[in-house]
């Protein structure tokens, strides 16, 4: 797991997307909309809000960066070799996961780094709030799987992503807040991730223990179980092993 | 032409697939295969686009299952998981082109489970091997073809693993980088005497260094032998083609000539021992018929012509 791991941090440092979409966005998007956007949002310092939206808003491409680690594999043609070497599919697979979810859990910690101390956002119970940033970054990642295994092109994943990261972050509160969405919409906003994290954030930067924060949890926890499951039904190795 | 069946025993143990069976999608790829590749010498693996052998070779080394069949190295059955260490060349150069050579050898070196002490000397030798020392620190992306498919064969070779598996190795390089592919690929069967299983379209590479030869189609296995085998029993072939109209005198006309043909639709395909005179003799035959001829194609006794008579000459897809 741990060659995995290290060389799937080495790709990713090779690849200016993955800053361009989980640092530079959400620091635009802060940058430009919050003084805009104040008054929709409940905190007095608009930055409380915005800071977690857009940093959870597209933490979420932590999905599209953990398919395109396999989905790359398939591209160059390596799955055959790496399937034909003394180490078993599951620890590459675990060490491609970990390792785009602690850069996804890393770069979340530099955006709300950066807000409480250039933007006087607060922190509160920062091991409430760690403990959520890492559970989020989990539940991103594990669209990846089921990404890799329909997608048939680097494109299709991007595609997917989009609608997946936008459509789910406008349904959980990452654009505006929740509240404000229409009364037909309110029954879907719970099932999102990116409404569990929000609310985990909330609560942690509010002072609450990790413990009081076990719902969230266990929201994100099964928001994971179901996206594995969904790959369970559309990730094949021996799809993976072919060329595209 | 019609397949002909021609089999044999293999060499000593390495590998040997027996009534193998792999289905993919909703067709049976590979059907009653049976394999042989000894060790200590490069075994070819031939067969048309289609012939299964990457689905053989995905088999071997256990990433696609089996519906049927036991695969052995040696007196040790094969399970799903595979127990002998494996090396593979893909068709695809199969590397990472964002990382530069020497990580690439890393890489792969730590997957290949070498301990730490052993990593740098068998990375050291790969790098001489693939005779990329100087591009050590370039990026596998910014390599030519030939270099990819050098380091390719390097890395597959990592830890000296005790079955290599190429899957047409020299596609697409240059004459110079094939010579280097093909000394290495010999001379590391000859090292380890391990077990090498060489696929490839170039009929010439593998009768340069193929030791044994099997040649598959439709999943199964059409013909097996040494080379001196297989060029002992070679045939020539001569292949025309004349208007269906004319099928049934030209018939009677080449039969005088060469009695062992096949005709198809005005397609004949002749087995002769010497092609080239059987054409000039039958082309006289059907022109005082006032028979033309089309499509002609004589293959001397060789490799190219039992590989023929085993496949066919159609067109695959």
């Amino acid at each position: 797991m741990g060659t995995a791991f290290l060389t799937e941090l080495r790709l990713l440092s090779r690849n200016p997307q993955l800053v361009v979409s989980l640092v530079l966005l959400p620091v635009l998007f802060v940058g430009l909309l919050s003084e805009a956007a104040a008054p929709i949002w409940p905190t007095s310092n608009p930055y409380q809000s915005t800071i977690p939206a857009y940093t959870i808003m597209f933490a979420f491409y932590g999905g599209a960066f953990a398919s395109e680690a396999f989905f790359r594999e398939r591209m160059w043609g390596n799955w055959p070799r790496l399937l034909s070497l003394p180490v078993s599919r599951w620890s590459v697979s675990a060490g491609k996961l970990l390792a785009t979810t602690s850069v996804v859990l890393a770069i979340q910690l530099l955006l709300f780094g950066l807000g409480a101390v250039v933007l006087d956002i607060r922190l509160g119970n920062v091991a409430s709030l760690v403990l959520v940033l890492a559970v989020t970054s989990v539940a991103a990642t594990s669209l990846g799987p089921f990404l890799a295994g329909v997608a048939d092109s680097q494109l299709t994943i991007d595609q997917i992503s989009n609608v997946l990261v936008l459509g789910l972050a406008g349904l959980g509160g990452a654009i505006v807040p929740s509240e404000r969405l229409p009364d037909v919409l309110q029954p879907l906003v719970p099932l999102t991730p990116q409404y569990w994290a929000l609310k985990g954030i909330t609560e942690a930067t509010g002072g609450a223990p990790p413990l009081e924060l076990l719902p969230v949890f266990l929201a994100l926890g099964a928001f994971t179980l179901v996206a594995y499951g969904g790959a369970a039904f559309t990730f094949r190795w021996s799809r993976m092993t072919e060329s595209v | 032409m019609e397949p002909r069946e021609l089999t044999r025993s293999g060499g000593g143990l390495g590998v040997q697939i027996r009534d193998l069976w792999v289905r993919r999608g909703q067709r049976d790829v590979i059907q009653g295969l049976e394999l042989e590749a000894p060790a200590g010498m490069v075994t070819g693996l031939l067969g048309p686009n289609g012939a299964g052998k990457s689905t053989t070779i995905g088999a071997l080394i256990g990433y696609l299952p089996r519906t049927q069949g036991t695969i052995s190295y040696g007196s040790e059955a094969l399970g799903d998981v595979a127990s002998v260490r494996f090396g593979l060349a893909p068709q695809e150069a199969s590397l990472y082109p964002a990382l530069s050579v020497w990580d690439n050898l890393k890489v792969y070196a730590a997957y290949a489970g070498l301990s730490r002490r052993d990593r740098r000397s068998a990375m050291d030798g790969a790098l001489a091997t693939s005779q990329l020392v100087e591009h050590r620190r370039t990026r596998v992306g910014a390599l030519s073809v030939g270099m990819r498919r050098r380091l390719s064969l390097a890395v597959a070779m990592l830890g000296d693993p005790e079955v290599l598996v190429l899957d047409e190795p020299t596609a697409g390089v240059d004459p110079q980088a094939r010579v280097h592919l093909l000394e290495s690929i010999e001379s590391y069967a000859e090292r380890t005497q391990a077990v090498v299983l060489f696929c490839s379209h170039y009929l010439a590479e593998v009768d340069q260094i193929c030791g044994f030869v099997n040649i598959i189609d439709g999943g199964r296995r059409l013909l097996a032998g040494t080379r001196e085998e297989l060029r002992a029993d070679a045939r020539g072939v001569l292949q025309f083609r004349v208007a269906p109209d004319d099928a049934a005198r030209a018939s009677e006309a080449v039969r005088r000539i060469e009695p062992e043909f096949t005709e198809q639709h005005g397609l004949f395909t002749v087995v002769c021992d010497e092609p080239t005179s059987a054409l000039g003799a039958v082309a006289a035959a059907l022109s005082g018929a006032d028979i033309h001829l089309s499509d002609v194609a004589a293959f001397e006794a060789s490799l190219d012509s039992m590989y023929f008579l085993a496949t066919g000459t159609a067109l695959r897809d």
